[in-house]
């Protein structure tokens, strides 16, 4: 790797107390992840509205007992269209991170095992891509297969893999390095064995880590991509796409639609870069 | 510091990235050609969005782009057309040259790029310094709203800020670029503030985690002991220290402000490159898409090369 990206900074050092007492504290960032799980799973099934049905008499409501966000441009409930909003927008990221981890893992361990031209090869590749911001990628692929989010989200899992591929491997350099490995291989045992019952438990914490953070850059991508109109169509629900459609009602000065759905990813996206912090520094301590 | 010495370090250290950048130009400029092949259906139809043209239009598409030679020997054509700045024409924009098209909408992104740089640059060190300097109250503070800062995307930042600052107050103008550049820039501070605040948060947190470390350094203790005062260690030793790796995240971020612009210049309705990047797909413009990225990957590569020379000037172990 080329000497200007091997700057490793420790942005854990010296948190300030907030963060700390957060950490101490992990209940609060449980319940908020809990919550978006749950959400993602039962939120079509529990919004009191369903995805909402038109009604134009009853459009732009201020937040009251019935609409406890108020209602959009159409008459339809916010709340309700958040919460069944949910799913496509916390999955979709989801995928994108399973993917990205997977083979980001694969070329890591693969790359630091054989090391040699494999090793530059990869890390070659790596490089050009990490150059290629996610969200560039993701535009281009919605130009060359056509709007929607098929295209973004594996758009997305390729350029994603850098984050993953750099970091798991140079953990699988510093955990390749130790005795007990350097026995094993002594011993005979092969290769894929060694990586799949040694070298991969020990990186594991890692991969999570930067797995976390991945699904927050993720979110943020495809929101972006949804609110362009480059991914799913404008009726569907999803945080992305509300933002969007709240755009006009902004200028009538009824910001709801827009600013809840924008609280729901900011909450999301905040909650998730926590668990990666926090998940970074248990990976690290453990290595010391 | 020798400015001679910098200049050959900052030379050096270009000189030997530069093999890697232009490697990501070319597979970059590859796979942005391909995209007429990868596209479903014919080259021909990729490139007119699946419009239907005249035959003579077709033929003067098949010789503009070669599709009867090989596909290197398009590659190289095409390439050789877009470093002269000529990305073909547009089907969509009733047969307008790309170029010119970017060309008309460059002023407004750029401008925006070097406010939300700067912003980020400046706004993004000095909270960083402040909370690593300061004490742990302003320093907690500074890190709980810098990790909210980073989990606020560009377009819901707009929104905000466009609902309030526009709407509610009517401080600033709701859309739009503005005419003269007093008028522009002063258009431009809300999508300014929108592009730059996630970048702006990541590069306090990394700025106070770079300064902290140094402040633990024994050469500050010495500098302290010998009687030194505080501000000229911080700016001597400390800051000197932790510019490196502040820069190297500064040129990350940049490349992350230039695609966020596209984002941004929708929710402002700003006319710029970005607005016509996302335009053109909507519209199936291949050609405006092509070579709107290729001008993006290009500054990309650029910029990377500046952080790199700025590493070599500012870091002397690089020189070597």
């Amino acid at each position: 790797m080329s000497q200007t990206q091997t700057v490793d900074i420790d942005l854990d050092k010296g948190r300030g107390r907030f963060v700390q007492a957060f950490r101490r504290r992990p209940s609060i960032l449980a319940l908020v992840l809990l919550t978006l799980a749950l959400m993602a799973v039962f939120g079509p099934m529990l919004a009191p509205q369903g995805t909402g049905s038109v009604d134009l008499g009853q459009a732009f409501q201020a937040p009251s007992a019935d609409y406890f966000f108020g209602t959009d441009s159409s008459g339809r409930d916010i709340f309700s269209r958040i919460l069944s909003g949910a799913r496509s927008s916390l999955v979709a990221p989801l995928i994108v991170t399973v993917i990205a981890a997977l083979l980001g893992t694969l070329i890591a361990v693969v790359s630091a095992w054989n090391g040699g031209w494999i090793d530059s090869v990869f890390g070659r590749a790596v490089d050009i891509l990490f150059s290629f911001p996610g969200l560039l990628l993701a535009i281009l692929a919605c130009a060359i297969f056509g709007t929607g989010l098929t295209a973004a989200v594996i758009a997305l899992s390729i350029a994603y893999i850098p984050y993953i591929a750099r970091i798991v491997r140079s953990a699988s350099i510093r955990e390749m390095t130790s005795p007990y490995l350097e026995a094993l291989r002594l011993q005979g045992f092969s290769g894929f064995l060694i990586c799949r019952r040694h070298l991969l438990p020990n990186v594991a914490s890692v991969i999570g880590a930067q797995a976390a953070i991945t699904f927050g850059y993720a979110m943020v991508d495809l929101a972006a991509i949804n609110f362009l109109g480059l991914g799913q169509d404008a009726t569907s629900p999803n945080w992305g796409v509300m933002v969007a459609s709240g755009q006009s009602a902004i200028l009538r000065g009824r910001p709801e639609e827009a600013l809840f759905a924008g609280l729901a990813i900011v909450i999301a996206v905040v909650a998730v870069n926590l668990l990666g912090s926090r998940l970074e520094r248990d990976a690290s301590l453990e290595i010391e | 510091m020798k400015l001679g010495a910098s200049m050959k370090g900052a030379a050096l250290v270009m000189a030997r990235r530069l093999p890697g950048l232009l490697l990501t130009l070319l597979v970059s400029s590859i796979f942005i050609f391909s995209a007429m092949y990868l596209a479903p259906g014919n080259p021909v139809s990729a490139l007119t969005g699946g419009r239907q043209v005249s035959p003579a239009a077709e033929k003067a598409l098949e010789a503009e782009y070669h599709l009867n030679d090989s596909f290197v020997s398009q590659y190289l054509h095409w390439l050789g057309g877009a470093v002269h700045g000529d990305f073909g024409t547009s089907y969509v924009a009733r047969g307008q040259s790309v170029g010119s098209q970017i060309v008309d909408r460059l002023p407004t992104t750029l401008l925006l790029l070097a406010m939300a740089s700067l912003a980020v640059f400046i706004f993004g060190v000095l909270l960083g310094s402040i909370a690593a300097i300061r004490g742990r109250r302003t320093e907690s503070v500074i890190t709980t709203v810098t990790a909210v800062g980073m989990g606020i995307p560009s377009f819901v930042a707009g929104s905000f800020l466009i609902s309030f600052f526009a709407v509610r107050l009517g401080w600033f103008p709701v859309f739009g670029p503005g005419e003269g550049l007093p008028d522009q820039i002063y258009h431009l501070i809300l999508p300014t503030i929108a592009l730059a605040l996630a970048t702006l948060a990541y590069v306090a947190q990394v700025s106070r985690v770079a300064i902290g470390n140094e402040l633990n350094r024994d050469h500050v203790d010495t500098a302290y002991a010998r009687g030194m005062g505080g501000g000229w260690v911080i700016r001597k030793h400390v800051l000197r220290n932790a510019a490196i790796p502040i820069t190297t995240v500064c040129g990350v971020t940049i490349a992350f402000l230039i695609t966020g612009t596209a984002v941004v210049e929708q929710v402002f309705q700003l006319n710029g490159i970005g607005s016509l990047l996302i335009d053109s797909v909507i519209s199936k413009d291949l050609p405006m898409v092509q070579g709107i990225c290729f001008v993006a990957v290009i500054a990309i590569v650029l910029i990377n090369l500046v952080v790199d020379g700025l590493y070599g000037v500012l870091d002397p172990r690089v020189r070597r």
